[in-house]
């Protein structure tokens, strides 16, 4: 098979804010967070809970409106869930659907897409063979650990090839092994199709080991209130990345930003 | 195997009717001590099995109930599904039949029963539809409930695929509420073999409810133990061929919850 030639896609956003109405007021989540992410570029996006991370990329997903601003997605406004987006949520074990198996599972972005059948058994037992889960395809997803989970919905986000990957806090619920092993999955996959990668996270050190880029979100109404470029070499290792000087150094940056 | 087969249909009458068996004994045994009319031994009721259980008294009794049972339960069941999961999905429809719904559900089906009857008259047809209509409200509830609810990861994930109303519906928002609606079946069941009883009882001349009220007011006393225990037996056999059924249908369902 051909290796398919694959781009990011550049993710522009432009005052872009978010309020509840309550009763009495409406209560600004976030305001006037202006973004540009490269096609290619792995930005994470750090904030303590409650800030409105995981509000803020389901509005750059489409599955929020905002009530004021816009996202761009290519230079198109984003209304609604881009074919060319997929998204990890944090929670797996809600988001598999556990009447299906494994493979029928990864399959789902193609129903009703007009897909040949065979065509997406290659991509879903390739995608499968990625994250070492080929021997689990006829498996259920309650049948699998956590981690294992994890990587079924990281497959199923990436059968389709996306140009853009978001991720809302993606290794939250599984053990400090597994979520090294799984940024590592995660890092190599991304890179294989080039896609571009928005990650929200609490965790300074995952954000500081995968990103190109990094800000951080605080504040009511929330702004993005640091940016830092990372600039550790690639491709990056778990036990030489993290003991870097620099590695350290934007570390401690980033948990300063998140105090403030 | 077949002696194999034979030992465990054998262990399996030791292990769950060695209890009722007993008391059926102990029946027979004090029947001289009881003395009452209204309570036959059971070699009485044994001796009217075998004069009333004719051809003719099977198809006027027994089958004829097991159709009002069976078509009413199947009409009510599919009929409740399909107008829970649509009030269940969707809030306008909610708003405008929920309170009607609502007003039928809580009329008792027993004091439905003359309107049906005044509606439709005497016979099968009425049954029928006197069963459906009992059988109708408790599945729509518990479907409606079970679909408004939905997981909200599940939800979430069928809007990034972007699947249109009836696809979520029907290939995500039903089988995510295939516990919920099968506890309500099962429910439904008894509350079907009850209103048999009842709608053969009032008016009509055929069905097992008939049968027993027949025998009552003509002090065939035996002949009514007789109606009373074929309905219990029917009851008994009917749960037992919805569990098999439910668990061949749904196997991932019960092994995801670890029930057997």
């Amino acid at each position: 098979m051909t290796k398919i030639e694959n781009s990011g896609s550049e993710v522009n956003t432009l005052d872009l804010g978010i309020s509840f109405v309550t009763k009495e007021v409406p209560r600004e989540i976030f305001k006037d967070i202006q973004v540009k992410v490269l096609p290619g570029e792995f930005v994470s996006i750090c904030g303590l809970s409650g800030v409105g991370k995981s509000t803020f990329i389901r509005v750059l997903a489409g599955l929020i409106r905002p009530t004021s601003g816009a996202v761009y997605l290519d230079g198109e406004l984003v209304t609604t869930p881009s074919k060319s987006m997929s998204f990890v949520s944090q929670d797996y074990s809600r988001s598999l659907f556990p009447w299906l198996t494994v493979s029928k599972n990864v399959a789902l972005p193609f129903r009703g897409k007009g897909i040949a059948k065979k065509e997406i058994q290659i991509r879903v037992t390739k995608v499968l063979a990625e994250v070492g889960l080929s021997d689990f395809s006829d498996s259920y997803p309650w049948q699998l650990s956590g981690g294992m989970q994890q990587r079924v919905a990281i497959a199923r986000a990436l059968v389709t090839r996306p140009r853009l990957l978001l991720l809302d806090e993606p290794f939250a619920s599984v053990d400090a092994h597994t979520r090294f092993e799984l940024e590592d999955l995660v890092l190599n996959l991304v890179n294989e199709i080039n896609a571009t990668t928005i990650m929200v996270t609490h965790d300074i050190d995952e954000a500081t080991y995968m990103s190109d880029r990094v800000f951080v979100m605080s504040g009511l109404p929330a702004r993005f209130t640091t940016e830092i470029d990372v600039k550790l070499p690639k491709p990056r290792s778990q036990s030489i990345t993290r003991s870097e000087p620099e590695f350290l150094s934007i570390r401690d940056e980033l948990y300063r930003g998140m105090r403030r | 195997m077949a002696n194999n087969g034979m030992k465990r249909i054998f262990g399996f009458i030791l292990q769950r009717l060695w209890f009722p068996l007993l008391i059926i004994f102990i029946w027979q045994l004090i029947q001289n001590k009881l003395d009452n009319p209204f309570f036959p031994p059971p070699s009485k009721i044994w001796e009217s099995v075998q004069y009333v259980v004719t051809p003719e008294w099977v198809t006027n009794s027994l089958t004829s109930s097991l159709i009002t049972l069976l078509g009413g339960y199947f009409v009510g069941s599919v009929l409740g599904i399909f107008a829970g999961a649509i009030l269940g999905s969707d809030a306008i429809a909610r708003t405008i039949f929920l309170p009607i719904t609502n007003f039928i559900r809580c009329i008792p089906s027993v004091a439905k029963a003359p309107v049906i009857l005044a509606l439709l008259g005497i016979g099968l047809t009425t049954r029928i539809v006197t069963v459906a209509i009992a059988v109708f409200f408790p599945v729509l509830l518990i479907t409606l409930r079970a679909i408004a609810n939905t997981d909200k990861w599940i939800v979430e994930y069928s809007n990034l695929l972007g699947f249109n109303y009836w696809r979520a519906l029907l290939q995500v928002r039903l089988p995510a509420a295939t516990g919920e609606i099968l506890t309500g079946l099962q429910a439904a069941l008894q509350t079907a073999t009850l209103v048999m009883v009842v709608s053969e009882m009032i008016g009509s001349g055929t069905g097992l409810g008939a049968f027993v009220m027949r025998s009552q007011s003509t002090f065939m006393i035996a002949d009514m133990w007789l109606g009373i225990l074929i309905l219990g037996v029917l009851g008994v056999l009917l749960n037992g061929a919805f569990h098999l059924i439910e668990k061949r249908v749904f196997p991932w369902y019960f092994a995801s919850q670890g029930m057997k």
